[in-house]
């Protein structure tokens, strides 16, 4: 009987509806008919007004790639390619989209140093997002290990910090965060990708005087804080990421130690005696190339 | 008809959820999960290119983030399919809920990067888990143990054993067979 009922009460809410509906077509068929030209501007029009990607919009602005910027790019990833040995800290903070589209920013800290070209330790600590890694390269294996849950992973690794940075995120879905510091120099360095760069103006960073740029890809907006002088490394990097509705940010501040201490154990990881080895899982080559 | 199986099936959830509840199965180590998406790009450049036999160009899809499954065609080598936990948020709540009565926990945060679901949970409480079920460090029980048995290093929780992998950044729990 209820059913019944509901069925009732739908198709007298229909019905006036429909009425409705169908005079408001025939209306703007008469309107439409009688100024016939104007037919293709309303359509396309409404094309465009359609909430289509941000992708697309961006297409429709016209890019500026100011010359000034490309080359103050080439010129840090040319320097960053003269380094031997250096530490890098990071202050980083980073947006987690929950499953809700809400953004909630955490920050953490990280700690780099490399022996190029296959050598490296990187330290990173994210408290809220519980994260508290160690990983390890020493032109040989690659490991990672959980300060709190004393686990860990170790693998054979290609000869090169470039090449373990690609295959540890293809192969192990570990995308290190200070990759893009391996490509720029490179030819990694998507820089076909940039659709615009504009220098923005001189500042500081950390007391450092720099030149901040910002730089437009499809799926990224990037913001580049170059240091002045001889010394272009990066100082401060603000990736806004587009494909997600929510367009959450990273925010990385580095501070470089161009001479630091080495100690080569130090890309070495040796268990403690109450760490515990386990695997990791590996991305099936074959299951992607049959997507 | 169909409702009255609805009406049974509903109850049957709750009955479950309170009874996980009541016995603290699910309560979490550490902190009260948080589902994210890891989707928050951390490098400009994609990266990713280099030969390994199948020369699979990754930077050609440019809606990799967009793309919440991103994990759809990764199998482990448990041959897990990472996308089969699908009411992952259902569980989180009902973690949330543990820790609110249980008063030490919550405030905290999970940094869950890779879509991992912890699915399942739910019917671990009656059932057990299915072998190769997975889920998060989050959602392991409060009292478990590790052992390390022929050089394997098992999680046993009860009579439910883990063999914990790491999963990106992150370390999943994928139920075995009982190794002794």
């Amino acid at each position: 009987m209820k059913y019944q009922f509901a069925r009732n009460a739908c198709s007298v809410v229909l019905m006036p509806t429909l009425l409705v509906l169908a005079s408001g077509c025939s209306t703007q068929q008469v309107a439409l008919s009688s100024t016939p030209q104007t037919q293709p501007s309303v359509a396309v029009e409404s094309k465009t007004m359609e909430p289509s990607s941000a992708i697309e919009s961006n297409a429709l602005d016209s890019p500026v790639i100011e010359p000034k910027a490309m080359a103050a790019l080439q010129k840090m990833g040319g320097f960053l390619r003269t380094l031997k040995t250096y530490k890098v800290d990071f202050k980083v903070s980073k947006d987690e989209v929950l499953d809700s589209g809400q953004k909630v920013m955490v920050d953490g800290t990280s700690e780099l140093t490399v022996q190029t070209p296959d050598r490296f330790h990187f330290s990173t600590k994210m408290d809220e997002a519980h994260s508290d890694l160690q990983f390890f390269y020493d032109g040989k294996t690659f490991t990672i290990y959980g300060n709190t849950n004393k686990l860990y992973a170790s693998v054979a690794a290609p000869a090169t910090i470039h090449e373990l940075l690609d295959v540890a995120k293809v192969r192990y879905d570990i995308d290190l965060p200070f990759r893009d510091l391996f490509s720029w120099g490179t030819d990694k360095a998507d820089v076909a990708a940039i659709q615009s760069a504009i220098y923005i103006g001189p500042t500081k960073i950390n007391d450092v005087p720099c030149d901040h740029y910002a730089f437009r890809n499809v799926d990224v907006d990037w913001q580049l804080w170059i240091q002045q002088g001889e010394t272009p490394l990066p100082r401060k990097l603000v990736i806004t990421t587009k494909a997600e509705e929510a367009q959450p940010q990273y925010v990385s501040n580095m501070n470089w130690n161009l001479s630091p201490k080495i100690n080569n154990k130090m890309f070495i990881f040796v268990p403690q005696k109450d760490a515990y080895k386990i695997e990791f899982a590996v991305a099936d080559v074959a299951a992607e190339n049959t997507k | 008809m169909s409702n009255l199986k609805l009406f049974t099936r509903s109850i049957t959830l709750v009955a479950t959820m309170s009874l996980i509840i009541g016995t603290g199965w699910m309560l979490p180590k550490d902190a009260m999960a948080r589902q994210v998406r890891g989707n928050t790009r951390v490098n400009v450049n994609q990266g990713g290119n280099f030969n390994r036999g199948a020369n699979i160009n990754r930077n050609t899809n440019i809606n990799q983030r967009t793309n919440v499954n991103r994990n759809t065609n990764i199998n482990q080598r448990t041959n897990v399919n990472r996308n089969t936990n699908i009411n992952r948020n259902t569980n989180v709540n009902v973690n949330r809920n543990v820790n609110v009565h249980g008063g030490g926990y919550g405030g905290g945060y999970y940094n869950h990067n890779d879509g991992i679901g912890v699915g399942g949970a739910i019917a671990i409480g009656v059932a057990g888990m299915a072998i190769g079920s997975m889920i998060t460090a989050a959602a392991l029980p409060p009292s478990c143990s590790m052992v390390n048995i022929n050089g394997m290093t098992y999680q046993q929780c009860g009579s439910t054993w883990y063999q914990p992998q790491y999963a990106g950044s992150q370390v999943n729990y994928i139920v075995v067979n009982p190794p002794r």
